[in-house]
């Protein structure tokens, strides 16, 4: 039994670290994705990359330090060959899921006349965050990426750009 | 019956841990039915990688399956790399699929790349340095692509 067990905690700690489901509509959307992306990466993975970030490079630095209370990161992105492939209904889905109880608050709303728009999601927790998630909704690509974990509200916009996720604008957050 | 036991429990303990890498070409080879393609200086392209260390690449270990039918469905494919492999990139394309899955070792990382495409499937294992790992984490998409030969 003792020889199963260091699987069965990496089993259950895998199970654990799974990111909310997306709603049926949005997974839907694979079928017709050029490409479909899905990056997960646990505190384990996320601490040891994070130990290669310059402390002599101030951005390097926040980041860092911010990792350290990260527990999981998944990041689902959908590539389209085409416009409109998703719609309204489908966005609606996704956004309901972060507006519909479970602690989320809406903490940015960013509309483009080009279609690219991006909501930000916090679930505060005392003075800090513990959860993030971003809606990215391109005309030819969506992207989800959902942050678990102790974060501070100011230094949220370092953390775009790094592991995956798209880069915020920066001068909207502060 | 009891000495049986203990030599059991003794042999099982005494055993090598199981090479994920030859575990998982094992399984494949059961899936499809078929050997694993021979690929010739195999060797000569790890001892290039050894002195090289392309992107800190270390122990490239690949095994290739031409002209096989239905892929592992992706829950199937995780049981055969190991529970103790973590999902670290998945990307769905229309007509192939990539599987990157991570462990630690020791200092270094292994990932385990599975690719699988039309009636075509790769493995490769590679050891990364932390330095190199880093570098798959800050652009995993990217990476993920240029392990499949795609422009980044």
């Amino acid at each position: 039994m003792m020889r199963f067990l260091p699987i069965l905690m990496a089993a259950a700690a895998a199970a654990f670290a799974q990111a909310p489901t997306l709603p049926p509509e949005i997974e839907r959307l694979s079928k017709d994705a050029r490409e479909t992306v899905t990056v997960t990466m646990d505190a384990k993975l996320l601490q040891f990359a994070a130990a290669f970030l310059s402390e002599r490079n101030p951005e390097e630095a926040r980041v860092k330090k911010m990792v350290a209370g990260l527990k999981n990161v998944v990041v689902r992105s959908f590539e389209f060959d085409r416009d409109q492939t998703y719609g309204a209904a489908e966005l609606n889905a996704l956004r309901s899921q972060y507006s519909t109880g479970g602690g989320w608050q809406k903490a940015v709303e960013v509309r483009s006349k080009l279609g690219e728009n991006t909501d930000v999601y916090f679930r505060p927790q005392g003075q800090e965050l513990n959860g993030l998630a971003v809606v990215v909704a391109e005309p030819r690509e969506l992207t989800v990426v959902y942050v678990e974990g102790a974060i501070k509200p100011e230094e949220v916009a370092d953390l775009g750009g790094h592991f995956g996720l798209p880069r915020f604008g920066r001068r909207s957050w502060r | 019956m009891r000495k049986a036991i203990l030599l059991a429990v003794l042999t099982a303990v005494a055993l090598p841990a199981a090479d994920d890498f030859e575990v998982l070409v094992r399984s494949l080879e059961s899936h499809y039915g078929k050997r694993k393609m021979g690929i010739p200086l195999m060797g000569l392209v790890n001892f290039a990688v050894k002195v090289a260390k392309p992107h800190g690449a270390r122990g490239l270990r690949l095994a290739i399956f031409e002209d096989v039918g239905r892929h592992p469905e992706p829950e199937s494919l995780a049981k055969m790399v190991g529970l103790d492999w973590k999902p670290f990139v998945r990307v769905d394309g229309q007509n192939e699929q990539t599987f990157i899955y991570a462990k630690p070792a020791g200092k270094d990382w292994k990932l385990m790349v599975a690719t699988l495409e039309d009636s075509e499937a790769v493995v490769v294992e590679l050891k990364v340095n932390p330095k190199e790992l880093a570098e798959w984490m800050e652009d995993p998409k990217g990476r993920a692509r240029g392990s499949r030969g795609e422009e980044r």
